[in-house]
């Protein structure tokens, strides 16, 4: 190692964040001040149990839906694989559809058209929409998990005489997993961020929570921050573990 | 009384990217027989492998296997495809199973038997190859030579009348070699019928009864490892066998 890779201790990591944080804060006090705007934080602990009632309601939608959405995108991924040109064709339609359109205006469908019909509740609906717009990610996710298992795994479980099933499901979907397993975690944060447009079928998550903290007292911003720093308390260590696993992976292939 | 067991006919083999692979090959092999293919790299030896188990398609040709023939569009039976195993040079074993596993699971899907039977022969099959305390071990807890191993007790463990080694061992460092070839050379001397892809000529010299030289898609000249090593006939064969002596 060279000299002039030792960094100082004034340069070091931990060092570098606390700065960058206290700039922050300090921006952000200064811009609190100025804001002609009658901070009333005292209000928030009395609507804790509204919040925390909501933010559970949050975790359990948003790990049900990548829960369905892991089996629906799992099962997704192999039509990519298909050796029939139309059911590839049927999973790119499907994949640009529901990536490429508000997921706001899948839930409104999803529970105002298909919820109407088929008699669906709120909630079954909102988890129905998040599943099917998280399925498609976890699809994609999951088909490049399977491309990047080597050809050669293939091969020999082909000599070896398994079927092109057997292989799939013994062999490369369980490697295609494992290899996916840090994308599917940063997909569960992205669910979680996601699931806040429940909001607007009335499903009780955080972010409704929040809203009627907020017509039944005068204190708006004060929950708008208060939501965010929930959602990033949650988000940031998922995240995290995000990179870890990253990193354990490439040690391991290695 | 010996028995055609791969027959090719007239092999012709061109990838989507225009390279002509094979060039008319005629190449046969008898039961029990154990055939060496060398040549320079490039030269087709992979691919007249590939195709023998159709994980390459012959373009044109006639492929026969135990007496059965097929043409190009012809897809093998599963039963024939279970008869043949196959030798990587990079091994690849299962990496998310342990070395057991790498056996009783594809033997389990295959054969279909009970667990206790597919431990049995894996068991058997780790002994076989001397690895038998490594039973639990996963694949990146070996050396290279070790997942060799592992890689013909898991072909073997299908019970393969004929073995089809793509450089078995060109993957592995020097002091590694021995302990595949060994577990190779007792393979031959059990009867098996065996197609060796090998840079390693003191194996072709001890257990082929013949060996093929290939060089740009087509057989140059094959005989028996003495009259080939000793005296070939080819400029290109001469070259050859010298330049990997040296
Ligand atoms: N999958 C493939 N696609 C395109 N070209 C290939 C493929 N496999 C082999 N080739 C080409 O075919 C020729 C013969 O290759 P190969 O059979 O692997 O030779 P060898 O095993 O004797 O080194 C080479 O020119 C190689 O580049
Ligand atoms: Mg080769």
């Amino acid at each position: 190692m060279g000299v002039s890779n030792t960094p100082s201790i004034l340069l070091s990591r931990p060092v570098r964040l606390t700065f960058v944080i206290l700039i922050c804060s300090v921006v952000s006090w200064l811009l609190m001040r100025s804001f002609a705007y009658h901070w009333q934080w005292e209000t928030i602990p009395k609507w804790t149990i509204v919040i925390k009632r909501g933010l559970i309601t949050t975790l359990i939608f948003s790990v049900a839906s990548v829960f369905f959405a892991s089996i629906i995108g799992t099962l997704l991924s192999l039509l990519s694989i298909s050796k029939i040109p139309i059911v590839r064709d049927i999973y790119a339609v499907f994949i640009e559809v529901v990536r490429n359109t508000p997921l706001l205006v899948q839930i409104l469908i999803g529970y105002f058209v298909i919820g109407s019909v088929f008699n669906l509740s709120a909630i079954v609906a909102g988890i129905a929409a998040l599943s099917i717009f998280t399925s498609a990610y976890i699809a994609e996710i999951i088909r490049g998990g399977i491309e990047s298992v080597d050809k050669g795994q293939r091969e020999a479980a082909y000599t070896l005489g398994m079927s092109s099933a057997q292989t799939t499901w013994l062999i490369v979907m369980p490697q295609a997993i494992r290899i996916s397993l840090p994308s599917l975690t940063g997909q569960l944060v992205s669910t979680i961020k996601d699931s806040s447009l429940l909001s607007v079928i009335a499903v009780q998550e955080l972010t409704l929570a929040t809203q009627q903290a907020i017509s039944n007292s005068a204190a708006s911003f004060e929950f708008w921050i208060m939501n965010a720093i929930l959602y990033f308390v949650i988000c940031f260590p998922l995240s995290r573990l995000v990179g870890l696993m990253e990193k354990r992976m490439k040690a391991r292939v290695s | 009384m010996s028995r055609l067991i791969v027959e090719l006919k007239n092999a012709h083999k061109i990838f989507n990217n225009n390279v002509h692979a094979l060039r008319g090959v005629d190449f046969e092999v008898q039961e029990g027989e154990v055939v060496a293919l060398i040549g320079p790299s490039g030269s087709g030896k992979s691919t007249l492998l590939r195709c023998i188990n159709q994980l390459e398609r012959l373009d044109d040709g006639k492929l026969s296997l135990w007496g059965k023939a097929f043409g190009p569009r012809e897809t093998i039976p599963k039963n024939l495809r279970q008869n043949m195993g196959m030798i990587f040079q990079h091994f690849n074993l299962f990496p998310h199973l342990s070395v057991k596993q790498n056996i009783t699971v594809p033997l389990r899907a295959v054969k279909r038997i009970q667990k206790i039977e597919s431990d049995e022969i894996a068991e058997e099959m780790l002994k076989k190859v001397g690895l038998f305390d490594k039973t639990n071990s996963f694949p990146h807890q070996l050396s290279g030579g070790q997942k060799q191993r592992v890689a013909i007790a898991r072909s073997l463990a299908m019970s393969p009348r004929l073995m089809l080694c793509d450089e078995p061992t060109s993957a592995l460092d020097p002091e590694l070699v021995q302990e595949v070839v060994q577990v190779l050379r007792r393979l031959a001397d059990e009867g098996m019928t065996m197609i060796l892809v090998t840079h390693e000529l003191g194996l072709a010299r001890n257990r082929a009864q013949r060996v093929v030289f290939m060089e740009a898609g087509k057989i140059i000249e094959e005989g028996t490892p003495e009259r080939l090593f000793n005296s070939p006939l080819h400029e290109r064969t001469k070259g050859f066998i010298s330049q990997v002596l040296r």
